[in-house]
């Protein structure tokens, strides 16, 4: 099984591209610049179809830099806006259609992994918070779609601790104050479980299960 | 106007000073007349003249207040040159309502067929005027301890095979809104969805490009129509409005007839 995985610059993408590769899986980074248009997304993925064999599956788990930092919505200009929510969404979009192209004849498996700020709001990070929660809606509209494509797609929402920045900051406070509902879990155990759901999401153990999201964060959102 | 207005019992917006875009047809039209028969000063954001003529003389016909004034909200000058006129004209703004979309909403297309320029129109409508028409109320609202009340869909819960980007927008809007109340609770302000299912201009294009469409909603809507916007979803906006719903925030009041029950 061929894996694309974007987002391998951070933390958690850089997790996930570590773990994956040492199931021996052929597995291929597509960069954050690929992102910036359908085009060079879809040539990313050709090149690393060229390098390894056709794409069955896609992680998408780039978080730009730009979403985790704070700010209030009364300041906030028009840039960072952009930046924090409009362009992650299409490079999404970008990236999803890109995806179709490979993926249509064939069959295959989508993951998006986001931080857990969309499913309830978090304030200082409105404009991240949009941005994930459309793009869950986006993998939910793609499982609709193109399911009779035999093209899955699924999201992973995760504990923002994990993804670092101001948005992993203000988690771990809250997380203080607050405990999770199960408790002491460290950002270790917290990868380690979205491994598993990731192995689990990409086998064809899961060839019935389709728009799903699965929140990795102790507990502390039950999104269904 | 062919319908009774209809307010819910002993709701009062007398003294509220509303600004409420896309108000000049469907659902904002009726919103528009149904808040102003509750007694609030109703601002009515339109693109089209002759459609701000029309609601506001329905209104002031009944004795209602209201006014009217251009407002593409694709454009940032727009909406801030709309919230600060309308403190210009009342004084102060209590309500701020993004209810404003575009026709081409309701164009069906799968996420693959998507292009940029159509991006570009509902994602400027939807999510970006919301984020405009948020941050040049906020000032306003926080000193009046007044209300933001911003419009999404059942597509932004469950998601739509067909209207993708739609869905996507809608959704930012519910976590935007979710993220406002947090960060604007402090300041006394409410922040509120509300995701109708209204018989408008859209849905009736939907019907018209899928004939079977309608036939499907009556099979599975719970109450087995789609709802009037008069009679069904304004009062439910005038409730969102009023001081009765003063400890509601950061929620997705869901008019569907039943048809959207997960959350």
């Amino acid at each position: 099984m061929t894996v694309a995985i974007t987002g391998s610059e951070g933390p958690v993408g850089a997790a996930i591209h570590a773990a994956l590769a040492a199931d021996a899986r052929p597995i291929g980074r597509v960069p954050a610049g690929a992102l910036e248009s359908r085009s060079l997304a879809d040539a990313a993925l050709s090149a690393l179809a060229t390098e390894h064999g056709a794409i069955d599956a896609i992680i998408h788990a780039h978080i730009a830099p730009a979403m985790l930092q704070s700010g209030p919505i009364a300041a906030m200009s028009d840039g960072e806006w952009d930046a924090r929510c409009e362009a992650p969404l299409r490079a999404t979009i970008n990236l999803l259609q890109a995806a179709h192209g490979h993926l249509k004849d064939r069959g295959g498996v989508i993951i998006v992994v986001l931080p857990t700020a969309g499913l309830a709001g978090q304030k200082q990070f409105a404009a991240c918070a949009a941005a994930c929660e459309g793009q869950r809606t986006l993998v939910k509209s793609t499982a609709r779609a193109w399911g009779r494509k035999n093209i899955r797609a699924h999201s992973i929402v995760a504990a923002p601790e994990l993804f670092g920045g101001d948005l992993g900051a203000q988690a771990s406070a809250a997380s203080m104050l607050s405990p999770l509902s199960l408790r002491g879990l460290s950002n270790e155990t917290l990868l380690t479980n979205m491994m598993a759901t990731l192995r689990f999401l990409l086998s064809k153990d899961t060839a019935a299960l389709t728009g799903t999201t699965t929140a990795i964060d102790s507990g502390r959102w039950m999104p269904l | 106007m062919t319908q009774d207005i209809n307010i819910p019992g002993n709701i009062d917006c007398s003294g509220r000073r509303i600004l409420l875009t896309g108000a000049g047809a469907g659902l904002g039209r009726a919103m528009a007349l149904s808040l102003a028969a509750a007694g609030a000063d109703v601002v009515c954001a339109v693109r089209r003249p002759e459609t701000g003529a029309a609601v506001v003389g329905d209104i002031t016909a009944r004795g209602g207040r209201a006014s009217w004034l251009l407002c593409d909200v694709r454009n940032r000058a727009h909406c801030d040159e709309a919230v600060a006129e309308t403190v210009k004209r009342c004084g102060g703004l209590d309500v701020m309502i993004h209810n404003a979309t575009t026709p081409l909403s309701s164009e069906q297309r799968t996420l693959e067929k998507l292009d940029d320029a159509f991006w570009e129109e509902i994602v400027s409508t939807n999510l970006r005027a919301a984020f405009w028409l948020a941050r040049a109320s906020y000032p306003h609202l926080k000193t009046s301890r007044g209300t933001l009340v911003l419009l999404t869909s059942g597509a932004g819960i469950e998601g739509a095979s067909v209207l993708p980007e739609y869905a996507a927008t809608k959704a930012g809007i519910r976590a935007l809104v979710k993220s406002l109340a947090q960060e604007w609770g402090a300041d006394g302000i409410n922040v509120n969805c509300l995701s109708p299912a209204g018989l408008t201009s859209a849905y009736k294009n939907v019907f018209d490009q899928d004939p079977n469409w309608e036939e499907h909603i009556r099979k599975n809507v719970p109450l087995g129509r789609v709802g009037d916007p008069q009679t069904d979803i304004a009062p439910i906006m005038v409730f969102l409005a009023s001081d009765a719903a003063r400890f509601i925030t950061g929620q997705t009041l869901v008019a569907t007839g039943g048809r959207t029950l997960l959350l």
